[in-house]
């Protein structure tokens, strides 16, 4: 279930769009250096644990850096600059990947090889590791924005960053919080699917634009929403591979295309 | 005191722009020759995306729509002429009105549905779209797929572009040169304030009788058919004998808006500026490489590359166009203040 | 035979969800009169604006202007209805004189791209006509300046301007003074009688009861989306609900017989 991973990502959408109101087009990138950074530790012999662990770290460093040296010093700029500054900072993490790591495809073993049989229908194992895990998330990343006094600092600070300067919180800090954070559930989401479908450089592109799609389809700034039209949107996809294997991503955005002029306000809007 | 009431810009000044334009385009293979000669295919390249770039700027900068799939025009002409030539054996000049045609249908579409959403909607929607485009083409047994067209014949148009890069390129130049002439005809009349009040606020130009709609539309297609000109030209002049569907891809389409906000997005001056600076920065980062001795110079480039464009915005997110033109303004106008 | 009403609004109303921002208003406007819609925050009097510029669609009831039903804010502005707004929506990236221009038309893009001397001249037209109606409203210094750099009270009045180029039937102002100095306001004030003069009826939102009370022929007052009062400034001012919804806040009618401040 793809879908799974299109919702991780749609969340770390969302957690830096409504932290700091920035589009993150290299999204993707974070997935799959999480992925390769992941699967490259494994090769040089590390535990599977350690690489893992690895892997999401790995990940979420780059996304503070990246943060730290290309978001923060043009806060000031229009949306427009912001997202093609996010763009070049997806080519440059592109390359870098592929500079360090080489442009082969990577492989990780899976958490739990097999499958098991639900009603019928046989779910690899993974699959359900990659379900479980976004719901955690999705429930922790609830529970430390609404519960805890960091993250209620961080949704104060989105609302309103002079008001929430006065009152001690740091916008910078919280930008890089919000950019690291983002990144390690990217590297989660790169982690689990590399296995599945292991990770090339390039391969960020295309995730983190299905993850793009999911949080603008489920109301951009709702990590709910995104969460289930990031699912759906997996759904979508294997309809589509069904209809037609070779134009399924053709078809899968033209149906964005379609909900995105009918349903602007996103699917899941009130 | 009585002051003069206000007057649209002269004849005069205003066609100083383009009269340098044909200047540079008409002493460029005079430049480039001998040793230079390599640069032509480059400048043709320069003038084929400045085409695209002026239309881009028109929708982006005044109009204040993004498009983000706009390379998928361009491969709608491009394939649309190239297929033309080949599979139907069409004369050049019914390729080209195809291919035209083609685009402004597409965008006629597209832009009816997709144009009624504003800001992130609208990004999304259009690179989607753009992808649309690019996945289709790269699939689809009418465009051959993968593997491209080849053999395309050497198209002359009236015998102007036979052979020679110096001819070919004059006539992509001259191409270019009507196109920035009927953008700057547009932009200096009222339609130009149109465009401007649309971007400025749709409310209220709707409430000032400004058909907002309409307009939208007509300036989203106006965009399309410059994007498929180009590709025709580029399919049919700059590359012919084989086309490929690498060029039409989802990079490209950021390349172009990248040029358009270089150049600062509201001047189609800047634009074209933006366009020929950053089709050359690949051109010099290879050059650079290979002065410095480095070989793999291909592993880095992208990565150069992205840094230069994430640098030149970080530090200049007005556009490197206007924040040059201010620097040279201040610094023609020091010595006369005060 | 009376000729079609001028403006008619009948019966209208409008639902945002469960609220009912205007519920049940009716009302008409004589050609050439000078009226203004008051009442307390959350009235629903910009929402009445809105609905009679043709901003927002009813929920049911209509809005009649010369007999011809309102749809759409091109349709309101070809009818002859402009207006203004409540946050001053100029057009940041032209000139003054731009945004006055951009009411007057011309937008044919085969014009456009081939600039042949009749069509430059038809602009010329514009331009200059768009100087004199600021001339008008002595703003002729600012034209060439861009409509964001100016003072707010001049952008207030730029707006205005922009709207009469329109050469309009009714002119609805949605909150001119808000934001103006006094002596801003008494200009305004005397501006908009002498577009009164000129035949043109005027329908204005205002809090500023000094400005309102002592310019217009009719008060209609909103309250809760419904119509309270409808009358004379006097009339208005000695029924007694009207004072009772502005309790609190800037009441039309204290004891003494001047209006208080807003």
């Amino acid at each position: 279930m793809v879908g799974s991973i299109y919702a991780l990502i749609s969340l770390g959408f969302n957690v830096i769009f409504r932290t700091t109101g920035v589009l993150n087009f290299a999204q993707g990138e974070f997935v799959m250096i999480g992925g390769v950074f992941a699967a490259w530790l494994h090769g040089k012999g590390m535990p599977l644990p350690v690489a893992l662990a690895g892997g999401v770290l790995g990940a979420g460093l780059v996304g503070v850096l990246v943060d730290f040296l290309a978001i923060r010093p043009a806060r000031q700029a229009r949306p427009v600059i912001l997202i093609i500054i996010t763009v070049g900072v997806s080519i440059v993490l592109r390359a870098l990947a592929a500079l360090a790591w080489g442009t082969d495809r990577f492989h990780l073993p899976p958490l739990q090889p097999g499958d098991v049989v639900l009603g019928g229908i046989h779910v690899e194992w993974q699959n359900l590791w990659m379900l479980g895990t976004a719901t955690i998330c999705m429930a922790a990343l609830a529970v430390f924005f609404h519960r805890t006094d960091l993250g209620r600092a961080m949704r104060a600070c989105s609302e309103n960053p002079e008001g929430a300067r006065l009152c001690g919180v740091n916008p910078g800090k919280v930008s890089a919080l919000a950019f690291g954070l983002s990144a390690l559930l990217a590297g989660v989401a790169g982690v689990l699917l590399t296995p599945m479908l292991s990770m090339q450089f390039d391969q960020g592109t295309m995730l983190g634009l299905k993850g793009f799609s999911a949080a603008i389809l489920g109301g951009l700034g709702n990590p709910v929403g995104g969460v289930l039209s990031g699912l759906l949107l997996g759904i979508l996809e294997q309809l589509s591979a069904w209809v037609s294997s070779v134009y399924k991503e053709t078809l899968a955005l033209t149906l964005v295309v379609l909900v995105l002029v009918l349903r602007p306000k996103g699917v899941f809007a009130k | 005191m009585i002051r003069r009431p206000p007057e649209p810009v002269s004849y005069l000044r205003l066609y100083c722009g383009p009269a340098a334009l044909l200047a540079a385009i008409l002493l460029t293979p005079l430049v480039a020759r001998g040793a230079y000669a390599y640069l032509l295919p480059l400048a043709q390249l320069c003038a084929i995306y400045a085409i695209m770039v002026t239309g881009l700027t028109l929708l982006m900068g005044f109009t204040g729509q993004v498009s983000l799939g706009h390379a998928g025009f361009y491969g709608i002409g491009a394939y649309t002429a190239a297929v033309a030539v080949t599979s139907f054996h069409s004369p050049a000049w019914l390729a080209v009105g195809l291919a035209l045609l083609a685009g402004a249908l597409v965008a006629l579409g597209a832009g009816f549905v997709v144009l009624r959403l504003k800001g992130h909607h609208l990004a999304l929607a259009t690179l989607c779209l753009g992808i649309i485009v690019a996945e289709l083409i790269n699939r689809s047994k009418l465009t051959h797929g993968a593997e491209g067209i080849l053999d395309l014949p050497e198209i002359t148009f009236f015998g102007l572009s036979k052979g020679s890069s110096p001819a070919q390129f004059l006539f992509i130049g001259l191409i270019l040169w009507l196109v920035m002439l009927w953008a700057v005809n547009l932009t200096t009349s009222p339609v130009g304030r149109a465009l401007k009040a649309i971007q400025g606020d749709e409310g209220a130009a709707a409430a000032l009788g400004v058909p907002v709609a309409a307009v939208k539309l007509k300036i989203f297609v106006a965009s399309a058919v410059l994007a498929a000109l180009a590709g025709v030209l580029y399919a049919l002049v700059y590359s012919p004998s084989y086309l490929g569907p690498e060029e039409f891809s989802l990079t490209l389409s950021i390349m172009l808006v990248t040029m358009t906000v270089v150049g600062g997005m509201g001047s189609i001056w800047g634009g074209l500026a933006g366009a020929v600076l950053m089709t050359s920065l690949h051109e010099i980062i290879n050059t650079v490489g290979a002065r410095c001795g480095s070989t793999d110079i291909s592993r880095y480039e992208q990565l150069i590359y992205g840094l230069l464009l994430a640098a030149m915005l970080i530090f200049c997110p007005k556009g490197l166009v206007p924040a040059v033109h201010r620097r040279f303004r201040r610094v023609f106008t020091a010595r006369t203040s005060f | 035979m009376a000729p079609p009403e001028f403006l008619q609004v009948q019966n209208l109303s409008r639902h945002f969800g469960g609220h009912k921002a205007v519920d049940q208003v009716s009302l008409s406007l004589a050609r050439g009169s000078l009226a203004a819609v008051i009442g307390p925050n959350g009235a629903g009097k910009t929402t009445l604006f809105n609905l009679i510029a043709g901003a927002l669609a009813p929920t049911s009831g209509a809005v009649l202007f010369g007999g011809r039903l309102v749809r759409s804010p091109e349709g309101a502005c070809k009818l002859g209805i402009a207006r203004t707004f409540q946050n001053v929506r100029l057009f940041h990236e032209l000139s003054v004189l731009e945004n006055v221009a951009a009411a007057l038309g011309g937008f044919s893009f085969w014009q456009g791209s081939l600039r042949l001397p009749r069509s430059v001249e038809a602009d010329r037209l514009r331009l200059r006509k768009a100087h004199y109606l600021l001339e008008d409203a002595g703003l002729e210094d600012l034209a060439g300046r861009p409509a964001g750099e100016i003072p707010f009270g001049q952008q207030r009045l730029a707006e205005l301007v922009r709207a009469l180029a329109l050469e309009p039937k009714l002119l609805l102002l949605d909150e001119p003074a808000a934001g103006l100095n006094p002596t801003e306001t008494a200009r305004l004030g005397e501006f908009i009688r002498s577009i009164h003069r000129r035949g043109i009826a005027i329908l204005l939102v205002e809090h500023d009861m000094n400005l309102v009370m002592g310019l217009v022929e009719r008060v209609i007052v909103l309250h809760q989306g419904r119509q309270l009062a409808d009358g004379t400034p006097a009339q208005v001012r000695s029924t007694p609900a009207v004072c009772a919804a502005y309790l609190g806040g800037a009441a039309p009618c204290p004891p003494s017989k001047e209006g208080s401040d807003a």
